[in-house]
């Protein structure tokens, strides 16, 4: 039971089978060797914080890990459609006929399925967040949003305000969301840690607290527009813009705070993300989201002026015509700009990321393909009735793990025992209380 | 390092030692009350009764805690191992996941679920929540409505003196049979910008607005009477604040089940969750409809002036210029009447219970003209 000093053993005992006389597990580890040359990584799309995702692996496992210049590892994920499927419709019924008393166990368990599924170097990734603790966090969401709901439909201009209450918990709340996941985040026995403060969130997301304020300045006073147009129109116009110029600088904060204070045992993560890169992103997103507008302004103008100038055409057709194609464009634009984004800070966060000393990432999802996948699986969804949701979820987790490598800085086996569990409070202690849980 | 002795099953598990993120291959033998763990550089022994498995996961390989915050991972045979350890892995969502008639008979139960949860549950559960919500509470947004609509679409009445003296004493008898004490009806009169044209709206909080182009396109103040008492129906039904409660639900139901796939798996969520929302606000004409009937009955007058004022309205509207339409209309959507109008003017009208389905936001008018009519000779 006293732990005798530790050594890397793996690849060696592999080489050496003889010595245990276990047939299984010359076999066990070739299946190790299967799994990593036959998959690329993922990882749940969006249902890991940056945190875990940006924290991972290392590994003795491959043989070629013994080398003195270590191969990056690829990240693989085995997660599959079918099995996928029926875990998602059971919890889903198991939810429903409870009201919603089931969904944190629903969640952990598809959380486990996709963790569980997502490996590198020889090992995968575990989930171990506590259903009861989740419960909790959520049935005071849930208080939470009919309070809203009822001050935000009944008293407009009330609605504001509360967000701004609301809000005002949300560093705490996004705090103490990331220190669950990543506390209940565990690689080789090993947990992830987040220590970021509720002071450190507000710093990182203050500029998203302009929202409420255009909020209550568009809905306050709904007659404001009539009374004085221009100066509204300046005013809201002028807000927005604010807020999209802050947007790409509160992203690149949350994701910086979401590296650089997460950490795999004792070891923490840094990022070297600019500012500036993230800047450079959004811009060319609102350029496509530009060019996008401008592209159903043309089908709208097209289609007035076709229903103005052809006498023998029924408007209401050519309205409906134009109401399809710029739904259409909509659509197209939504896709576009949001594969482009997700792909491109993703790949920047994790290409910026690094495992203190140890390890560095690098993450190529194409935007290009992220949009043809998030293409493919709103039709089959909605020609499925929802019933392809697992599939496609799968997909896209399949997609982005495997986009995703890990470049081991030293030795593999210097690597992997550097990484000591850290002496702080564990996922169960942390998790106790409220298990906030957001999609980050 | 010897074998234990004979006898002893035994199986091969990655080892984590929990203190080092470092890997060991080992082999654990199994005995009567414990375990031995051995690795190359270590071995561990364990009480049976202190390891804790994991519960299944399809596909994930059982994890199994040691004592001392060690783990072991069992890729292969993990049910025969987990057997062998005394503790069968017992997780009755896990067994329901791996029974392919149990997630045959899911599908199938979800579908009917989500079906009544739908055509029953939601309207039923929005009714009720509704009703409990003191009407006061729907007066500022009613006030809010109003103002703004007084500024976009409406002006002063320009109706003559006895003309409204004559709609709003329609309206308070109609109020007095209505029976809703809680609930303080009144009437406002007002002309509208021509892109409102004939119509009348019921506003939360017990307001209804009737537009004087309605009250001269619907001949007598009989018919204009029956399109008022629709209004009370809204009202009286708290349809407002009814298809806000449904609307949310379904937005937090399609939002539940897309809840797996972020970004654009919320649009298809969103999408079909807007067209059923739109057959809500058919059935909530419908039974506007039907308050209409009862109540033009207790008044003393046929249910087939609902249906008189609405062939008077469809009437006028293929006279006028499309720019005049508009009809009668709870809230400020009305995307229906283009289409109606169409088809009413076009001389072949549809055929009865002809509908554009889920699209539709109100009945067809002719059903709703073939209702009111059916409704008077009952």
């Amino acid at each position: 039971m006293i732990p005798e000093p530790s050594s890397e053993s793996g690849n060696e005992s592999v080489e050496n089978p003889g010595r245990m006389e276990s047939p299984e597990r010359v076999g066990n580890a070739k299946q190790v060797e299967n799994v990593e040359s036959m998959e690329n990584p993922g990882r749940e799309e969006s249902g890991l914080p940056t945190a875990e995702r940006a924290g991972p692996d290392f590994a003795n496992a491959t043989p070629s890990a013994v080398a003195v210049v270590p191969e990056p590892l690829p990240f693989s994920f085995t997660g599959q459609a079918t099995p996928y499927f029926r875990i998602w419709i059971v919890n889903f019924l198991l939810s429903v006929v409870t009201l919603g008393l089931w969904s944190p166990w629903a969640k952990v368990r598809k959380r486990r399925y996709f963790y569980g599924h997502t490996w590198v170097g020889g090992a995968n990734f575990e989930y171990h967040g506590n259903p009861v603790a989740i419960l909790r966090g959520r049935l005071i969401a849930a208080a939470a949003f009919v309070v809203y709901w009822f001050v935000d439909h009944l008293l407009p201009g009330a609605g504001p305000a509360l967000l701004l209450v609301l809000l005002t918990a949300a560093p705490w709340i996004v705090a103490r969301s990331l220190a669950f996941n990543a506390a209940n985040s565990s690689h080789r026995g090993i947990r992830f840690g987040f220590d970021g403060s509720a002071r450190a969130v507000l710093a990182a997301i203050w500029p998203l607290f302009l929202w409420p304020v255009v909020l209550w300045l568009s809905e306050r006073d709904p007659l404001a527009i009539v009374e004085n147009a221009t100066a509204f129109i300046v005013t809201t116009a002028g807000l927005y813009l604010v807020l999209l110029c802050v947007y790409p600088y509160a992203v690149a904060r949350v994701r910086r705070l979401t590296v650089s204070h997460s950490s795999w045992g004792q070891t923490r993560f840094l990022s070297s993300m600019r500012t500036k890169k993230v800047y450079a992103i959004y811009g060319i997103a609102i350029v496509l989201g530009v060019a996008g507008l401008v592209a159903m302004a043309v089908v709208g103008v097209a289609g007035y002026f076709v229903a103005r100038l052809v006498p023998d055409i029924d408007a209401d057709t050519i309205g409906i015509a134009t109401a399809v194609w710029a739904g259409l464009l909509y659509v197209i634009l939504v896709i576009v700009v949001m594969a482009y984004t997700r792909s491109r800070v993703g790949n920047l966060v994790f290409d910026t990321a690094e495992l203190a000393d140890l390890a560095r990432f690098k993450s190529r999802v194409s935007a290009r393909r992220l949009a043809r996948l998030y293409a493919q699986n709103l039709f089959a969804i909605m020609f499925s009735a929802g019933l392809l949701i697992p599939w496609a979820a799968i997909r896209v987790a399949r997609y982005r793990v495997e986009s995703l490598s890990v470049q081991p800085q030293a030795a593999l086996d210097s690597v992997s025992s550097a990484v000591t569990a850290g002496a702080s409070a564990t996922g169960e202690e942390l998790g106790e209380v409220f298990g906030f849980d957001l999609a980050l | 390092m010897n074998y234990p002795e004979s006898g002893l099953q035994d199986f091969s598990a990655t080892w984590f030692d929990g203190v080092s993120a470092q890997r060991r291959d080992a082999a654990v033998a199994i005995g009567r009350d414990s375990v031995q763990v051995r690795a190359v550089d270590r071995v561990s022994d364990y009480r049976v009764d202190t390891l804790r498995l994991s519960t299944p996961v399809a596909g994930v390989p059982l994890r199994i805690a040691l004592p001392d915050g060690s783990t072991l991972i069992v890729r292969d045979q993990d049910e025969k191992v987990a057997a062998l350890l005394g503790q069968p892995r017992r997780s009755v969502a896990y067994r329901l996941e791996q029974n392919l008639p149990f997630v045959f008979v899911a599908l199938i139960l979800l579908g009917a679920i989500m079906f009544f949860a739908y055509r029953d549950g939601v309207p039923w559960l929005a009714a009720k929540v509704a009703t409990r919500v003191p009407h006061a509470a729907e007066a500022q947004l009613g006030e809010t409505i109003l103002k703004a609509l007084d500024h976009f679409a409406f002006e002063k009445s320009t109706l003559p003196e006895e003309k409204s003296a004559e709609v709003t004493d329609a309206f308070d008898r109609l109020v007095a049979a209505a029976d809703a004490p809680a609930l303080e009806l009144h009437l406002e009169l007002r002309h509208a910008k021509s892109f409102v044209g004939a119509n009348a709206l019921a506003i939360p909080g017990g307001t209804v607005v009737v537009t004087d182009q309605l009250i001269d396109e619907v001949s007598g103040v009989d018919k204009v009477a029956a399109v008022l008492a629709h209004e009370i129906g809204h009202q009286v039904r708290r349809h407002a604040l009814v298809q806000l409660l449904q609307g949310s639900a379904i937005a937090l139901i399609f939002g539940a089940v897309a809840g797996d796939i972020s970004g654009v798996g919320s649009i298809a969520a969103a999408a079909p969750g807007l067209v059923l929302r739109l057959n809500y606000s058919r059935n909530a004409e419908d039974e506007a409809d039907r308050f209409a009937y009862d109540l033009l009955q207790k008044t003393g007058a046929s249910p087939a002036l609902l249906g008189d004022a609405l062939e008077d309205l469809v009437r006028s509207r293929c006279k006028a210029t499309p720019a005049d339409a508009g009809r009668d209309n709870h809230d400020d959507e009305d995307n229906a009447n283009a289409e109606e109008r169409s088809r009413g003017c076009t001389g072949k009208p549809a055929k009865p219970g002809t509908r554009i389905g889920y699209l539709s936001t109100h009945p067809a008018i002719e059903s709703r003209i073939a209702n009111a009519r059916a409704a008077a000779n009952r």
